[in-house]
Protein backbone atom coordinates (compact mmCIF):
# COMPACT_ATOMS: atom_id res chain seq x y z
CA UNK A 1 0.00 0.00 0.00
CA UNK A 2 1.04 3.67 -0.53
CA UNK A 3 -0.23 5.89 2.25
CA UNK A 4 0.37 9.71 1.93
CA UNK A 5 -0.06 11.32 5.37
CA UNK A 6 -0.78 14.76 5.46
CA UNK A 7 -1.42 17.69 7.80
CA UNK A 8 -3.55 20.04 7.74
CA UNK A 9 -2.89 23.62 6.49
CA UNK A 10 -2.44 26.40 8.04
CA UNK A 11 -5.94 27.35 10.76
CA UNK A 12 -6.94 30.38 12.47
CA UNK A 13 -5.60 29.88 15.88
CA UNK A 14 -7.89 28.53 18.61
CA UNK A 15 -9.95 31.38 20.58
CA UNK A 16 -12.48 31.49 23.75
CA UNK A 17 -15.13 31.69 20.94
CA UNK A 18 -13.36 29.07 18.47
CA UNK A 19 -13.15 25.55 19.69
CA UNK A 20 -9.98 23.79 18.28
CA UNK A 21 -12.09 21.41 16.08
CA UNK A 22 -13.64 24.03 14.72
CA UNK A 23 -10.94 26.08 13.45
CA UNK A 24 -10.82 26.52 9.76
CA UNK A 25 -8.30 27.43 7.58
CA UNK A 26 -6.19 30.84 7.02
CA UNK A 27 -6.59 32.45 3.54
CA UNK A 28 -3.05 32.09 3.57
CA UNK A 29 -3.62 28.49 4.29
CA UNK A 30 -5.86 27.81 1.93
CA UNK A 31 -3.44 29.50 -0.94
CA UNK A 32 -0.38 28.00 0.10
CA UNK A 33 -1.81 24.35 0.81
CA UNK A 34 -3.51 24.57 -3.13
CA UNK A 35 -0.08 24.62 -4.29
CA UNK A 36 1.27 22.06 -2.10
CA UNK A 37 -1.76 20.09 -4.19
CA UNK A 38 -0.89 21.51 -7.18
CA UNK A 39 2.74 20.03 -6.29
CA UNK A 40 1.57 15.97 -5.30
CA UNK A 41 -0.80 16.39 -8.60
CA UNK A 42 2.20 17.24 -10.51
CA UNK A 43 4.37 14.53 -8.92
CA UNK A 44 2.14 12.60 -10.22
CA UNK A 45 0.94 11.47 -6.46
CA UNK A 46 -2.60 9.98 -7.06
CA UNK A 47 -5.34 7.87 -4.28
CA UNK A 48 -8.01 5.94 -4.33
CA UNK A 49 -9.37 6.75 -1.53
CA UNK A 50 -9.04 10.02 1.12
CA UNK A 51 -9.51 9.30 5.06
CA UNK A 52 -9.76 12.62 7.28
CA UNK A 53 -10.52 13.83 10.36
CA UNK A 54 -13.87 15.29 11.44
CA UNK A 55 -12.36 19.20 12.55
CA UNK A 56 -12.79 21.21 10.34
CA UNK A 57 -9.42 22.09 9.31
CA UNK A 58 -8.65 18.37 8.09
CA UNK A 59 -12.26 18.83 6.15
CA UNK A 60 -10.96 21.75 4.01
CA UNK A 61 -7.73 20.34 3.74
CA UNK A 62 -9.17 17.29 2.39
CA UNK A 63 -11.46 19.53 0.19
CA UNK A 64 -8.32 21.51 -1.89
CA UNK A 65 -6.67 17.86 -2.35
CA UNK A 66 -9.68 16.61 -5.09
CA UNK A 67 -7.00 16.88 -7.98
CA UNK A 68 -5.34 14.07 -6.67
CA UNK A 69 -8.25 11.81 -5.71
CA UNK A 70 -9.83 9.20 -7.62
CA UNK A 71 -11.96 7.54 -5.90
CA UNK A 72 -14.25 8.43 -2.42
CA UNK A 73 -13.37 10.21 0.82
CA UNK A 74 -14.26 8.93 4.42
CA UNK A 75 -14.13 10.89 7.39
CA UNK A 76 -13.24 9.09 10.61
CA UNK A 77 -12.64 10.35 14.06
CA UNK A 78 -9.82 7.93 14.22
CA UNK A 79 -7.35 10.67 13.02
CA UNK A 80 -8.57 13.16 15.50
CA UNK A 81 -6.65 11.07 18.31
CA UNK A 82 -3.61 9.30 18.93
CA UNK A 83 -3.20 6.42 16.66
CA UNK A 84 -4.76 3.25 17.82
CA UNK A 85 -5.13 -0.40 16.86
CA UNK A 86 -8.27 0.66 15.56
CA UNK A 87 -7.19 2.11 12.81
CA UNK A 88 -4.13 0.09 11.45
CA UNK A 89 -7.05 -2.54 11.41
CA UNK A 90 -8.92 -0.17 9.69
CA UNK A 91 -5.82 0.31 7.22
CA UNK A 92 -5.11 -2.95 6.85
CA UNK A 93 -8.81 -4.11 5.67
CA UNK A 94 -8.81 -1.57 3.16
CA UNK A 95 -9.17 -2.93 -0.83
CA UNK A 96 -7.55 0.38 -1.96
CA UNK A 97 -3.67 -0.01 -2.67
CA UNK A 98 -3.20 4.02 -2.96
CA UNK A 99 -4.65 6.39 0.36
CA UNK A 100 -4.18 9.17 1.78
CA UNK A 101 -4.87 10.53 5.44
CA UNK A 102 -5.40 14.09 6.40
CA UNK A 103 -4.79 14.27 10.08
CA UNK A 104 -3.26 16.47 12.92
CA UNK A 105 0.02 16.53 15.10
CA UNK A 106 1.38 14.86 17.09
CA UNK A 107 -0.67 12.20 15.91
CA UNK A 108 0.29 11.58 12.32
CA UNK A 109 4.16 11.89 13.62
CA UNK A 110 2.87 9.01 15.82
CA UNK A 111 1.32 7.35 13.01
CA UNK A 112 4.31 7.72 10.64
CA UNK A 113 6.70 6.37 13.65
CA UNK A 114 4.73 3.77 14.15
CA UNK A 115 4.29 2.35 11.02
CA UNK A 116 8.10 2.87 9.84
CA UNK A 117 9.87 2.33 13.47
CA UNK A 118 7.36 0.16 14.83
CA UNK A 119 7.26 2.37 18.23
CA UNK A 120 5.10 5.36 18.10
CA UNK A 121 8.17 6.72 21.08
CA UNK A 122 9.87 8.58 18.55
CA UNK A 123 7.42 10.40 16.79
CA UNK A 124 9.24 13.68 17.15
CA UNK A 125 11.67 12.39 14.59
CA UNK A 126 8.58 12.43 12.24
CA UNK A 127 6.42 15.28 13.16
CA UNK A 128 4.72 16.84 9.81
CA UNK A 129 4.98 21.15 9.77
CA UNK A 130 1.35 21.91 8.88
CA UNK A 131 0.80 21.24 4.88
CA UNK A 132 3.48 19.09 4.88
CA UNK A 133 3.57 15.40 3.54
CA UNK A 134 4.73 12.01 4.08
CA UNK A 135 4.90 9.29 1.61
CA UNK A 136 4.71 5.40 3.35
CA UNK A 137 4.48 2.25 1.73
CA UNK A 138 4.53 -1.25 2.84
CA UNK A 139 1.69 -3.16 4.97
CA UNK A 140 0.36 -0.86 7.58
CA UNK A 141 1.45 -2.53 10.55
CA UNK A 142 3.76 -1.54 13.08
CA UNK A 143 7.26 -1.44 11.60
CA UNK A 144 5.53 -2.52 8.38
CA UNK A 145 6.01 0.46 6.12
CA UNK A 146 9.16 2.57 4.88
CA UNK A 147 9.42 6.06 4.15
CA UNK A 148 9.50 6.62 0.69
CA UNK A 149 8.93 10.54 0.61
CA UNK A 150 8.75 13.24 2.72
CA UNK A 151 7.81 16.71 1.64
CA UNK A 152 7.87 19.50 3.48
CA UNK A 153 4.82 22.00 2.09
CA UNK A 154 7.60 24.54 0.73
CA UNK A 155 8.97 21.77 -1.26
CA UNK A 156 5.87 20.85 -2.98
CA UNK A 157 5.09 24.64 -3.22
CA UNK A 158 7.69 24.79 -6.09
CA UNK A 159 7.48 21.80 -7.55
CA UNK B 1 -34.65 12.16 2.88
CA UNK B 2 -32.89 14.30 5.53
CA UNK B 3 -29.21 12.99 3.90
CA UNK B 4 -30.48 13.88 0.57
CA UNK B 5 -31.17 17.28 2.13
CA UNK B 6 -28.02 17.64 3.62
CA UNK B 7 -26.59 16.64 0.09
CA UNK B 8 -27.63 18.99 -1.31
CA UNK B 9 -26.14 21.59 1.34
CA UNK B 10 -23.00 20.52 0.81
CA UNK B 11 -22.68 21.28 -3.14
CA UNK B 12 -24.49 24.65 -2.12
CA UNK B 13 -21.18 25.09 -0.65
CA UNK B 14 -19.18 23.33 -2.74
CA UNK B 15 -18.01 21.04 -0.51
CA UNK B 16 -16.89 17.68 -2.03
CA UNK B 17 -16.09 16.04 1.82
CA UNK B 18 -18.51 14.57 3.27
CA UNK B 19 -20.79 13.58 0.34
CA UNK B 20 -19.83 10.05 -0.31
CA UNK B 21 -20.35 9.48 3.77
CA UNK B 22 -23.81 10.63 3.35
CA UNK B 23 -24.56 8.42 0.18
CA UNK B 24 -22.60 5.76 2.18
CA UNK B 25 -25.37 6.04 4.91
CA UNK B 26 -28.17 6.75 2.33
CA UNK B 27 -26.84 3.38 0.74
CA UNK B 28 -27.50 1.36 4.29
CA UNK B 29 -31.06 2.58 4.87
CA UNK B 30 -32.51 2.73 1.43
CA UNK B 31 -34.28 -0.84 1.44
CA UNK B 32 -35.49 -0.49 5.04
CA UNK B 33 -36.92 3.51 3.90
CA UNK B 34 -38.46 1.77 0.64
CA UNK B 35 -39.83 -0.99 2.89
CA UNK B 36 -41.01 1.19 5.19
CA UNK B 37 -42.99 3.46 1.76
CA UNK B 38 -45.02 0.36 0.70
CA UNK B 39 -45.77 -1.46 4.43
CA UNK B 40 -46.89 2.26 6.22
CA UNK B 41 -49.51 2.23 3.96
CA UNK B 42 -49.22 4.12 0.59
CA UNK B 43 -49.95 0.99 -1.10
CA UNK B 44 -53.33 0.23 -2.04
CA UNK B 45 -55.03 -2.59 0.14
CA UNK B 46 -55.13 -5.00 -3.25
CA UNK B 47 -51.68 -4.80 -3.55
CA UNK B 48 -50.98 -6.03 -0.16
CA UNK B 49 -51.82 -9.42 0.58
CA UNK B 50 -51.44 -10.87 3.64
CA UNK B 51 -48.57 -13.33 2.88
CA UNK B 52 -46.73 -10.18 1.24
CA UNK B 53 -47.14 -7.88 3.79
CA UNK B 54 -45.75 -10.22 6.12
CA UNK B 55 -43.07 -11.05 3.82
CA UNK B 56 -42.42 -7.76 3.47
CA UNK B 57 -42.03 -6.96 7.35
CA UNK B 58 -39.43 -9.84 7.49
CA UNK B 59 -37.53 -8.34 4.87
CA UNK B 60 -37.41 -4.76 6.86
CA UNK B 61 -36.61 -6.80 9.78
CA UNK B 62 -33.61 -8.23 8.27
CA UNK B 63 -32.55 -4.52 7.49
CA UNK B 64 -32.69 -3.13 11.11
CA UNK B 65 -29.63 -4.46 12.62
CA UNK B 66 -27.67 -2.89 10.15
CA UNK B 67 -29.10 0.46 10.04
CA UNK B 68 -28.61 0.39 13.84
CA UNK B 69 -25.29 -1.02 13.23
CA UNK B 70 -24.62 1.55 11.13
CA UNK B 71 -25.96 4.58 13.16
CA UNK B 72 -23.74 3.36 16.04
CA UNK B 73 -20.83 3.25 13.77
CA UNK B 74 -17.70 5.25 14.14
CA UNK B 75 -18.12 6.76 10.67
CA UNK B 76 -21.74 8.36 11.38
CA UNK B 77 -20.35 9.62 14.65
CA UNK B 78 -17.92 11.26 12.95
CA UNK B 79 -20.14 12.38 10.07
CA UNK B 80 -22.65 13.98 12.44
CA UNK B 81 -19.32 15.44 14.20
CA UNK B 82 -17.75 16.80 11.00
CA UNK B 83 -21.32 17.83 9.84
CA UNK B 84 -22.13 20.01 13.31
CA UNK B 85 -19.13 21.87 12.51
CA UNK B 86 -18.93 23.22 9.16
CA UNK B 87 -19.92 26.79 8.92
CA UNK B 88 -22.71 28.60 7.37
CA UNK B 89 -23.08 29.09 3.52
CA UNK B 90 -22.46 32.66 2.58
CA UNK B 91 -24.15 33.37 -0.44
CA UNK B 92 -22.14 33.88 -2.82
CA UNK B 93 -20.96 30.71 -2.36
CA UNK B 94 -24.56 29.18 -2.83
CA UNK B 95 -25.26 31.34 -6.11
CA UNK B 96 -22.01 30.24 -7.85
CA UNK B 97 -22.72 26.51 -6.44
CA UNK B 98 -26.27 26.17 -7.67
CA UNK B 99 -25.14 26.54 -11.44
CA UNK B 100 -24.39 22.98 -12.20
CA UNK B 101 -27.56 21.80 -10.14
CA UNK B 102 -29.43 24.02 -12.30
CA UNK B 103 -27.59 22.72 -15.07
CA UNK B 104 -28.75 19.36 -14.63
CA UNK B 105 -32.02 19.72 -14.92
CA UNK B 106 -31.79 21.49 -18.08
CA UNK B 107 -30.15 18.76 -19.39
CA UNK B 108 -32.15 16.16 -18.26
CA UNK B 109 -35.45 18.45 -19.24
CA UNK B 110 -33.86 18.56 -22.92
CA UNK B 111 -33.10 14.78 -22.58
CA UNK B 112 -37.02 14.39 -22.16
CA UNK B 113 -38.36 16.55 -24.74
CA UNK B 114 -35.97 15.10 -27.00
CA UNK B 115 -37.50 11.73 -26.65
CA UNK B 116 -41.13 10.78 -27.47
CA UNK B 117 -40.90 7.70 -25.35
CA UNK B 118 -39.32 8.60 -22.27
CA UNK B 119 -37.89 5.42 -20.57
CA UNK B 120 -38.06 5.22 -16.59
CA UNK B 121 -34.24 6.25 -16.47
CA UNK B 122 -34.91 9.49 -18.40
CA UNK B 123 -37.83 10.13 -15.88
CA UNK B 124 -35.43 9.33 -12.58
CA UNK B 125 -33.03 11.12 -14.31
CA UNK B 126 -35.19 14.16 -14.30
CA UNK B 127 -36.81 13.31 -10.66
CA UNK B 128 -33.40 13.20 -9.27
CA UNK B 129 -32.26 16.42 -10.90
CA UNK B 130 -35.37 18.12 -9.80
CA UNK B 131 -35.05 17.14 -6.24
CA UNK B 132 -31.90 18.24 -5.56
CA UNK B 133 -32.99 21.69 -7.20
CA UNK B 134 -35.90 21.59 -4.78
CA UNK B 135 -34.04 21.38 -1.91
CA UNK B 136 -30.95 23.52 -3.15
CA UNK B 137 -33.51 26.38 -3.39
CA UNK B 138 -35.25 25.47 0.08
CA UNK B 139 -31.47 25.43 1.84
CA UNK B 140 -32.01 29.52 0.52
CA UNK B 141 -34.83 30.20 1.82
CA UNK B 142 -36.93 29.65 -2.06
CA UNK B 143 -39.71 27.52 -2.81
CA UNK B 144 -40.79 26.65 -5.94
CA UNK B 145 -44.20 25.04 -6.24
CA UNK B 146 -43.93 23.72 -9.80
CA UNK B 147 -41.00 21.62 -8.29
CA UNK B 148 -43.12 20.21 -5.27
CA UNK B 149 -45.57 19.62 -7.82
CA UNK B 150 -42.90 17.38 -9.60
CA UNK B 151 -41.52 15.76 -7.26
CA UNK B 152 -44.86 14.64 -5.21
CA UNK B 153 -46.06 13.03 -8.47
CA UNK B 154 -42.49 11.45 -9.74
CA UNK B 155 -42.14 9.98 -6.12
CA UNK B 156 -45.67 8.16 -5.89
CA UNK B 157 -44.55 6.72 -9.90
CA UNK B 158 -40.97 5.64 -8.28
CA UNK B 159 -43.02 4.17 -4.91
CA UNK B 160 -45.11 1.76 -7.65
CA UNK B 161 -41.41 0.87 -9.51
CA UNK B 162 -40.01 0.10 -5.89
CA UNK B 163 -43.20 -2.33 -4.66
CA UNK B 164 -43.51 -3.72 -8.60
CA UNK B 165 -39.27 -5.09 -7.76
CA UNK B 166 -40.53 -6.29 -4.78
CA UNK B 167 -43.49 -8.34 -6.26
CA UNK B 168 -41.32 -9.69 -8.88
CA UNK B 169 -39.05 -10.59 -5.94
CA UNK B 170 -41.65 -11.94 -3.68
CA UNK B 171 -40.65 -16.24 -3.80
CA UNK B 172 -44.41 -17.23 -4.51
CA UNK B 173 -45.03 -15.29 -7.81
CA UNK B 174 -48.36 -17.50 -8.23
CA UNK B 175 -49.51 -15.08 -5.13
CA UNK B 176 -48.72 -11.89 -6.87
CA UNK B 177 -48.99 -12.83 -10.62
CA UNK B 178 -52.48 -10.90 -10.56
CA UNK B 179 -51.67 -7.78 -8.23
CA UNK B 180 -48.28 -7.43 -10.83
CA UNK B 181 -50.06 -7.31 -13.76
CA UNK B 182 -52.48 -4.57 -12.47
CA UNK B 183 -49.94 -2.87 -11.00
CA UNK B 184 -48.26 -2.83 -14.76
CA UNK B 185 -50.76 -1.52 -15.90
CA UNK B 186 -51.02 0.90 -13.57
CA UNK B 187 -47.33 2.12 -13.79
CA UNK B 188 -48.27 2.52 -17.51
CA UNK B 189 -51.24 4.95 -17.04
CA UNK B 190 -48.98 6.37 -14.29
CA UNK B 191 -45.95 6.96 -16.24
CA UNK B 192 -48.67 8.85 -18.71
CA UNK B 193 -49.29 11.07 -16.10
CA UNK B 194 -45.79 11.83 -14.97
CA UNK B 195 -45.12 13.03 -18.68
CA UNK B 196 -48.21 15.04 -18.68
CA UNK B 197 -47.12 16.51 -15.39
CA UNK B 198 -44.07 17.56 -16.59
CA UNK B 199 -45.09 19.41 -19.86
CA UNK B 200 -47.64 20.93 -18.15
CA UNK B 201 -45.31 22.63 -15.37
CA UNK B 202 -41.57 21.98 -17.31
CA UNK B 203 -42.13 26.43 -18.46
CA UNK B 204 -42.64 27.48 -14.76
CA UNK B 205 -39.32 24.99 -14.11
CA UNK B 206 -37.65 26.56 -17.12
CA UNK B 207 -38.33 30.01 -15.37
CA UNK B 208 -36.67 29.08 -11.91
CA UNK B 209 -34.02 27.51 -13.76
CA UNK B 210 -32.90 30.58 -15.87
CA UNK B 211 -33.62 32.32 -12.64
CA UNK B 212 -30.45 30.84 -11.01
CA UNK B 213 -28.44 30.56 -13.84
Amino acid sequence: MDLILIRHARAQPCSEDLPDSMRPLTERGRRQFARVARGLDRLEIRVDLLLHSPWLRAVDTAELLGRILDGPSRVTSLLAEAPTVHLLDDLVRLQTQRVAVVGHEPWLGELCAWLVAGDAGSCANFALNKGGVAWLTGIPLPGGMRLQGWFPPRVLRYV
Amino acid sequence: MAARRLDAWLVLGNRRMLRDDLRWLRATVSRARDLDVLIGGEVPGWLLSQDLLVWLQLRRAEEQPKIVAALESERSGALLDALSLLPDIDQDTARRSISPIVRQVLDRAAQLRANDDPDDDDLHGLRRAVRRLRFALEWMGEKSSALAELQQIFGEFNNRVLLLRWLDAFPEQSVTEEPRARLGAELCEQRATVVRTWQGVQDRVQEVCLEWT
